[in-house]
């Protein structure tokens, strides 16, 4: 985001010396903007590989399972990445509240 | 009234009791005679010799008590953390795999972990090579075990693995070595989904380091299998990728393309199999004096699957770090012996598979 400020003043101060610079000054930030990942914008979720690499390095309260999960209410699947003692508790948690209810 | 504790009695007692005492005391005292001191150094090399000599007799067992004693003496000898332990561990795990004492077996490459760990604290390349060597360790008790077992060797040999791919990817030095680990990578998924069955056991991958699994959400084997094939994939990818900046890569790259086709063959996707061995083809034809290539990759049969043979034309591996060849021949012959269902051949220039014409489907692997 800065960068792209920065590219804006840029293009102001430019604008009334030089018109021709400033268009490609904008066409410049115009296309940064599309191609730039910026900040807190979307992060790839990591490889099988990558997942297996990390989990090979840390103790296994820390590992991760990453799988690909169509969400409820929508049909485009979604890669989610979750610690293994995450996914124990919440079907623990899940099991006994179908549990409650049945009773 | 009588009163049962007398003065004879507290007396006999106290005699009792002092004589027992006296009795530890002196035997605690009297120095047990050792019938071999091998802590001495000049008894070092003959204790090793004995050790090797019931080897070559089959007594396994007085073998390891001798090598057992030898560890101890270099120990104490040589300090805590030093090398010179290395050789007695080898021979110590060898001869415990010979026993299938597991227990032992699995508390000196823990052994052997820590200690490669404290010893080769910021020397990346080193520790790279220790942890190879103990994941060689795994996998050759993978090959004798069965089932459950089976699979948790071959999960720590590949973590072991990764954990050396890590270490490299730290310094320079070690990027040459980082292509056949990462091929050796994959061969073990091959080999978890098709000779060790990854069903049900996903917990030994994410739950535990111990060999036994813990109940509770597990993959399935068809999610397995797929995850298996991604990271192969991606993983020979990763080494075309690597060499793809080198100069005169030509054949390497034809090399690495005929892996990527192995890796469709073997997870039965032949037709993309096919346009990964017709891009290595023509492009090793249109190379002046590749013949021999063409000739060891197509025109003799290989069995599936093909150890790393591609090599790094401009990144020699650094002085002093020789120790382990890098090239994972020794690990695919030791894990070839394990491939005891349906071996599959890579197609040669006269077969059909390869002959056909589909350059379709050639186009989109290029893409």
């Amino acid at each position: 985001m800065s960068l792209i400020r920065f590219h804006v003043k840029q293009g102001r101060h430019l604008a009334g010396a030089r018109p021709w610079r400033s268009l490609a000054w904008l066409a410049a930030v115009a296309l940064t903007g599309c191609v730039a990942p910026g900040e807190g914008n979307f992060i790839r979720p990591p490889t099988p590989a990558e997942v297996e690499q990390y989990n090979a390095m840390v103790q296994p309260e820390e590992r991760i399972v990453c799988r690909t999960e169509i969400p409820i209410g929508s049909n485009i699947p979604v890669r989610k990445c979750r610690l293994a003692v995450d996914i124990d508790e919440t079907s623990v948690f899940h099991r006994e509240q179908l549990r409650r209810a049945l009773r | 009234m009588h009163h049962p504790c007398r003065p004879s009695c507290l007396l006999l007692v106290c005699i009792a009791t002092a004589s027992a005492l006296l009795a530890a005391v002196a035997s605690a005292q009297v120095p047990t005679v050792l019938s071999d001191n091998h802590y001495t150094l000049s008894n070092q090399t003959r204790v090793l010799e004995s050790a090797e000599q019931h080897v070559q007799a089959g007594e396994l067992d007085a073998a390891e008590i001798a090598f057992r004693q030898a560890f101890e003496s270099v120990r104490a000898d040589q300090g805590l953390f030093h090398e010179a332990q290395l050789p007695v561990l080898d021979r110590l795990l060898a001869t415990n795999l010979a026993r299938r004492d597991w227990q032992q077996f699995n508390h000196y490459l823990d052994y052997h972990g820590a200690l490669a760990q404290r010893m080769y604290q910021g020397q990346p390349v080193r520790h790279a090579l220790a942890l190879e060597t103990a994941a060689d360790w795994h996998q050759r008790a993978a090959l004798i075990l069965n089932d459950e077992l089976r699979t948790w060797h071959l999960i720590r040999s590949r973590n072991l693995i990764w954990q050396a791919v890590s270490a490299l990817e730290q310094t320079p030095d070690g990027q040459p070595r980082l292509a056949p680990l990462l091929y050796r990578i994959a061969i073990l998924h091959y080999y978890l989904t098709t000779e060790a069955s990854i069903r049900g056991l996903t917990s030994l991958e994410v739950r535990t380091d111990q060999a036994a699994r813990v109940s509770g959400w597990s993959m399935s084997g068809n999610e397995a299998t797929r995850r298996s094939y991604a990271v192969g994939q991606e993983l020979l990818q990763r080494i075309h990728d690597m060499h793809a900046s080198e100069p005169d890569n030509v054949s390497t790259l034809a090399q690495i393309d005929t892996l990527l086709g192995d890796w469709q063959l073997l997870f039965g996707r032949e037709e993309l199999a096919r346009d990964y061995y017709r891009r290595a083809y023509q492009a090793l034809r249109a190379e002046p004096g590749a013949a021999p290539v063409i000739e060891q990759l197509f025109a003799t049969r290989v069995t599936l699957p093909a150890p790393y043979a591609a090599r790094s034309a401009t990144t020699p591996l650094p002085d002093g770090y020789a120790g382990g060849d890098g090239s994972g021949d020794s690990v695919a012959a030791v894990l070839a012996s394990m491939n005891t269902t349906g071996r599959q051949l890579r197609p040669q220039l006269t077969d059909d598979f390869f002959t056909e014409d589909h350059q379709h489907e050639f186009d989109q692997v290029s893409r």
